[in-house]
């Protein structure tokens, strides 16, 4: 039961990191589990179907529902590729009330400049780089 | 900071950077809301200060995340020893 719980906990944290490291892994995630159910879906259709045509003897429509079945398949699977390689637009987490700090000089844009930069520094930082420079 | 960087230099760049971008998202959200309690505008700051608040604040995220990891391995230690024995 522990063990249980334990690999359950897991599971969680596992793909609560995978969805923290990579953000778009639930993007990933949806598509993969929708087209998963689709593709099973029409193999568990096309299997009742090929039993039902057995038993009833109409066997009419057999190579068409195999046709059918495989294109089925391959679309959902292309429109897998390109749902996963559609680019996301960048959309930054808003804060409540944060349309108060903006000016008309400064907007949302400002903190770019700060995203971009590979290092940030802080005062003691800055005052150490200027002291070293003169 | 030294398992994090530690940890951070054996990962993977891109893993690298995805990391260094969330945390300095986090930390620049934790700015605004910041300015927003104490009722200022972005226009009262200096670009150096507003730099200063935001590297504080990463550095205070990164203390937590290793915090964070510290406890789960913690936890996941003594869950182990608990279905062990």
């Amino acid at each position: 039961m522990i063990k249980k719980l334990n690999s359950f906990i897991g599971f969680i944290l596992a793909s609560k990191l995978m969805m923290w490291a990579v953000p778009d892994s639930k993007r990933f995630i949806k598509g993969i589990v929708i087209t998963a159910a689709v593709i099973l879906l029409t193999m568990y259709f096309h299997s009742e179907y090929l039993g039902w045509a057995e038993i009833s003897g109409k066997i009419g429509f057999v190579s068409t529902s195999y046709i059918l079945k495989n294109i089925i398949i391959l679309v959902s699977l292309i429109f897998l590729y390109f749902y996963i390689r559609k680019p996301t637009k960048k959309i930054y987490p808003k804060v409540e009330g944060e349309e108060k700090i903006y000016t008309k000089n400064n907007n949302e844009d400002y903190f770019d400049k700060f995203r971009n930069k590979d290092k940030l520094k802080t005062k003691a930082e800055q005052i150490l780089e200027k002291d070293d420079k003169d | 900071m030294g398992i994090l960087s530690d940890l951070l230099k054996k990962a993977p760049q891109s893993v690298k950077d995805k990391y260094k971008m969330k945390i300095r998202e986090k930390a620049i959200e934790r700015v605004k809301e910041k300015i927003i309690k104490h009722n200022k505008t972005i226009d009262d700051y200096s670009d150096d200060e507003m730099q200063d608040l935001i590297a504080s604040e990463e550095g205070g995220l990164n203390e937590d995340v290793k915090k964070g990891i510290l406890t789960a391995l913690l936890v996941a230690a003594g869950i182990e020893i608990v279905a062990g024995g």
